[in-house]
């Protein structure tokens, strides 16, 4: 509540009400409520603002696609050549997809493709932790990602693609998946009209998700009260691709956003 | 603003006057009662008050989140959220998340799969919107047609059916969706979901559905 000092009137005696208006306001200044400070007082870069940092990741080819990013067989690279889901990431599901290879969305590029930075975002000193009350005060981490598919060649009508973000957390080497996040793309040619061999329609995918602590734990299980998230990632991931069969990409842009919030 | 107190000092010697120091009060009383910013703390109060509570809830963002996760390619049919085959919009289960704020500006984002199991051949004008208290926010609609100028009936005469089997309005078996609103919210309770309706091209009905849905608000002082 406001403070509403002692006035003094004519005749008082001065010091019995000085030290009483005085300790009154140590009082009140010492324990501080929420109507003492200006609306928007903490928002500001003086302190860590309530977004203490962020990332941003663009890739921004030529509009004509002369620079497509592919992504075939003949690009995996081995440490992002998950053949399993689960621990590594995707759907604890098994399904057909159990055969996924997955990509880091900017990596790798085939020879001659357009050069594109790896769709990660590492957090800046040692991450940030989510549980409530935790040391760093950020509580969630908005991730936003658009990608621009140019172009899904399928030569044996099987193949599958899906995205999805991934997180890595300090205690260990592995990015969990936050399934939820998942998101698949149809094979199928996007065109104005069935007959119409050369009108093929790039199209977007989008994908936002809010990274919590309640996420945290239940992808990896971890105690997000002890351990700090120190990354965020975009992966792809291809089923039965070959040397001519995969994912060609234009754009993409990834951003994570750690803010400081109350979380309901 | 840092704060001069007091804004004038007594003179040694100076007899007090009891307006004096009434006004000296007041000019502290009235910077300390709803006018401290961030001149007034140390470098390391912000992270303080965030971290023991004090102004977390308060100050920032309050962040709220629902979401049902169901692999969309290997789920059952019922693990999924159907899509209505209606031409009015129908909200879809799993993705509403209520939420109390003291006013303000709230920022919804829902993230969720479409999800074509059965065409082969003719499909629907798919519709999304998001869903505030109730009512559908139509300026957030996102998806294929509306009943202003894409409303297509096979049964309507002199009205075709579009080949959507690869044409812009199916746009494949698989699509991911993100609707997003920024909306001024009173003091309360409030809810949020997402609608879907389909403008249905055929007689007979189509299976699509919805998994993966994660509805987020972000609840900003503004």
């Amino acid at each position: 509540m406001a403070w509403n000092p002692d006035f003094f009137s004519d005749g008082q005696q001065a010091n019995l009400l000085l030290n009483t208006t005085l300790t009154n306001a140590r009082t009140y200044v010492n324990d501080l409520d929420r109507l003492a400070l200006r609306r928007g007082a903490f928002n500001v870069d003086m302190t860590p603002s309530i977004i203490p940092s962020g990332g941003n990741l663009v890739v921004n080819h030529s509009p004509a696609g002369a620079n497509l990013h592919s992504y075939l067989a003949g690009t995996f690279l081995g440490s992002y050549n998950y053949t399993t889901y689960g621990a590594d990431g995707g759907s604890t599901n098994g399904g057909d997809l159990g055969t996924g290879d997955r990509f880091l969305l900017g990596h790798p590029s085939q020879a001659g493709a357009a050069a594109a930075p790896a769709c990660s975002i590492t957090f800046p000193a040692s991450g940030y932790k989510l549980a409530n009350n935790s040391n760093s005060g950020v509580q969630g981490i908005l991730l936003n990602a658009n990608i621009e598919i140019a172009d899904v060649q399928d030569a044996n009508a099987n193949i599958r693609v899906m995205f999805c973000f991934q997180f890595k957390i300090d205690t260990s080497a592995t990015w969990w998946t936050i399934r939820v996040s998942e998101r698949f793309v149809s094979r199928d040619d996007h065109k104005i009209s069935a007959t119409d061999t050369n009108e093929y329609m790039w199209y977007d995918v989008p994908l936002a998700s809010l990274l919590t602590a309640s996420v945290l734990q239940a992808e990896s299980g971890a105690d997000p009260t002890a351990v700090f998230v120190t990354g965020a990632r975009v992966m792809l991931s291809v089923v039965n691709a070959n040397a001519v069969s995969g994912v060609f990409l234009n754009r993409f842009r990834f951003s994570a956003l750690p803010f400081l919030s109350s979380l309901a | 603003m840092s704060f001069a107190f007091p804004p004038s000092k007594f003179a040694t010697g100076q007899i007090l006057d009891t307006q004096e120091w009434n006004e000296q009060l007041s000019a502290f009383a009235s910077e300390i009662d709803g006018n401290l910013n961030e001149h007034n703390f140390s470098y390391t109060t912000g992270p303080a008050c965030y971290t023991g509570g004090l102004c977390a809830e308060s100050v920032g963002v309050r962040a709220f989140r629902q979401a049902v996760a169901v692999d969309p390619l290997t789920a059952t049919l019922t693990d999924l959220e159907a899509i209505p085959q209606t031409s009015s919009w129908r909200e879809i289960a799993g993705s509403t998340k209520p939420f109390g704020v003291p006013g303000g500006l709230a920022l919804v984002i829902i993230s969720f799969q479409v999800r074509n199991n059965t065409v082969t051949s003719k499909s629907s004008g798919l519709n999304f919107c998001i869903v505030l208290d109730g009512a559908p926010q139509k300026d957030t609609l996102i998806g294929s047609g509306d009943t202003g100028n894409d409303y297509l009936d096979s049964n309507a005469a002199g009205v075709s059916e579009i080949d959507l089997a690869s044409g812009p309005s199916r746009k494949g078996r698989d699509v991911p969706l993100v609707a997003t609103g920024l909306f001024r919210v009173t003091p309360g309770r409030h809810s949020v979901s997402l609608a879907a309706r389909n403008l249905y091209t055929r007689a007979d009905t189509i299976a699509q559905y919805i998994s993966n849905i994660e509805t987020i608000v972000l609840h900003m002082w503004a």
